[in-house]
């Protein structure tokens, strides 16, 4: 049973404005000592009396009602039950939603999403062990795997086929191994489609993450002096933190455009570029020139990752080859975290992935100039990812080779000395 | 006399050389592509092994492993069940029905003629 803590949150209202009970009761039209009993929990509160006191409170009367309170209590108990290791005081959940309903409410907004993204998770989880097709796409390739590897070892080993039978054999890898790029690529496909989720946001990151990738990271509109805040008003970010963190990037995009105007970018990258070079030229940072070329429509887009100097990641460009996670541990071994300890040098570096692929990655880091005496310079540094299709961009170098991965979580990496964390996928998968 | 082995896999290319490689180690080898022809063509070659494939049309492995148990003149013919499938629910199914064997594709050639020869008796 219920019961009612409309008094206790009538009583926290008239002391948090100061009133006493009998200005209020005046207010309100009813006697002092009826007040006294209301807020006391001995009267129930409802119909003209709860209107009347919550016009006098400067309330909505559903903030003083039962029904937001029992929803309330029903969501927390939920959440006790679902958390019992932290032994919450369950006898004093009335009590809690009486005084605190905005708390009451996160919290139960914190468990509900707690649970959505449980559910997901779980999904997830059991799509990539259950999903049929995946399941049948998997058992496509081991079994074109065992053709080939079969027909192969036989081909390797055996030395008197004759000719028809060492044909066919010819033959049969051949056909299957265009079985077996048709399943990769219908495997591609099928993560490609998963991937690309109808769901909202769900959080002020990923709105303006969303908004970034559609628009291609480029916003031609900044580029001769353009305002950011209509720009901000097409784009609609919905909430007001997303708005926030979109302007800042804007304002940024536009400072850099600035720096380095469209003509002059063209003009450089008509010539294989030296980056250190061409930002002494210029008179900007490398890291500036850097993130120019990697926010910018061009026929082969450059990825970025920029960190602070606690290793967070502040700017991120991902590529299709290169999916750089916001909310997971980026892999320690980037070298963009050992340029953090070099700034004022720019160096490139081909990084090689557990799959073997590598990728030419040029790294900068600066110090920013402190703003008064004593203050200290804050490090960060910056990673220009190159892809194959834009290494003619750049002045050829011999870039020496480091191994990475994607993050401890979803690297497949053995016997790597930087795991801190197993990943969620097992190696057989 | 040599042994005679029945291969009972629908794809093509792994039945071909799984013949290839059994007939080169001396083997008589017969080969069938669909399960619910699988029984018949047991009854007529009376095989000393029976390859089985898990995953076949018209009748799955396992339920050819079935009637050949509860087959007269058949139930004792050792069975290699093939599978890309490695998990275990399929495995203890396999030996639940009285697989001999049980490999899982990928598979060497090696490793094939090898447990073939054991389980014809040939090699210990």
């Amino acid at each position: 049973m219920v019961r009612s803590f409309a008094g206790l949150r009538i009583r926290e209202r008239r002391l948090v404005l100061g009133l006493s009970q009998t200005a209020l009761a005046r207010e309100a039209g009813i006697s002092p000592s009826y007040l006294n009993l209301i807020e006391h929990n001995r009267r129930p509160v409802a119909g003209k009396v709860l209107l009347a006191l919550a016009r006098a409170l400067d309330v909505p009367p559903s903030a003083l009602g039962e029904q937001a309170t029992l929803g309330l209590v029903a969501a927390l108990r939920e959440a006790a039950a679902d958390l019992p290791v932290h032994d919450p005081e369950t006898h004093q959940i009335e009590e809690f939603v009486g005084r605190y309903p905005g708390w009451a409410r996160m919290i139960s907004t914190l468990d509900q999403t707690n649970r959505e993204l449980r559910t997901t998770v779980e999904a997830l989880g059991d799509r990539l062990t259950h999903d049929p097709v995946l399941q049948s796409d998997m058992h496509e390739m081991l079994t074109t795997i065992t053709a080939i590897r079969s027909t192969a070892s036989i081909l390797a080993t055996v030395d008197d086929i004759e000719a028809p039978q060492r044909q066919r054999f010819t033959r049969a890898i051949h056909d299957e191994s265009q079985r077996l790029s048709e399943v990769a690529g219908a495997l591609t496909d099928y993560f490609d489609r998963t991937a690309s989720s109808d769901r909202p946001p769900a959080t002020p990151e990923e709105e303006v993450a969303r908004i970034l990738e559609t628009a291609g990271y480029s916003f031609t509109q900044l580029e001769h002096g353009g305002e950011v805040e209509p720009l901000l008003d097409t784009l609609l970010p919905k909430g007001a933190a997303a708005r926030a963190e979109l302007r800042h990037w804007l304002t940024r995009w536009r400072n850099d455009a600035e720096a380095v105007p469209e003509a002059v970018l063209d003009d450089l990258l008509a010539t294989p570029l030296d980056l250190t070079v061409a930002a002494r030229k210029l008179g900007v940072g490398v890291a500036q020139l850097m993130r120019r070329l990697a926010f910018r429509q061009g026929q082969a887009p450059l990825g970025l990752i920029a960190i602070n100097g606690a290793g967070q990641i502040l700017l991120r460009r991902p590529l299709p080859d290169w999916p750089i996670s916001r909310q997971m541990a980026a892999c320690p071994l980037l070298p963009v975290f050992d340029a953090l300890w070099q700034p004022g040098t720019t160096w490139p570096v081909d990084v090689q992935m557990p799959g073997g692929q590598s990728t030419l990655a040029i790294c900068t880091a600066e110090i920013d100039a402190p703003h008064r005496m004593g203050e200290r310079g804050r490090p960060s540094a910056t990673m220009l990812i190159v892809p194959d299709s834009a290494r003619h961009l750049f002045a050829p170098t011999d870039p020496g080779t480091v191994a990475a991965g994607p993050g401890c979580r979803v690297c497949s990496r053995t016997r790597c000395t930087a795991r801190i964390a197993e990943p969620v996928i097992a190696h057989q998968l | 006399m040599p042994k005679r082995i029945l291969i009972v896999e629908d794809e093509a290319n792994i039945m071909e050389s799984l013949a290839f490689l059994l007939r080169r180690d001396g083997f008589e080898v017969s080969t069938m592509p669909d399960g619910a022809r699988a029984m018949g063509e047991a009854e007529r070659v009376s095989p000393d092994l029976m390859i089985l494939d898990v995953m076949l049309p018209n009748l799955s492995g396992f339920d050819v492993l079935r009637d050949l148990r509860a087959h007269d003149g058949l139930s004792a013919t050792p069975v290699m069940m093939l599978t890309a499938k490695g998990q275990t629910r399929d495995r203890d199914q396999a030996e639940q029905l009285g697989a001999d064997l049980f490999m899982t594709k990928p598979f060497s050639n090696a490793a094939i003629i090898a447990e073939a020869r054991r389980l014809t008796g040939l090699d210990p």
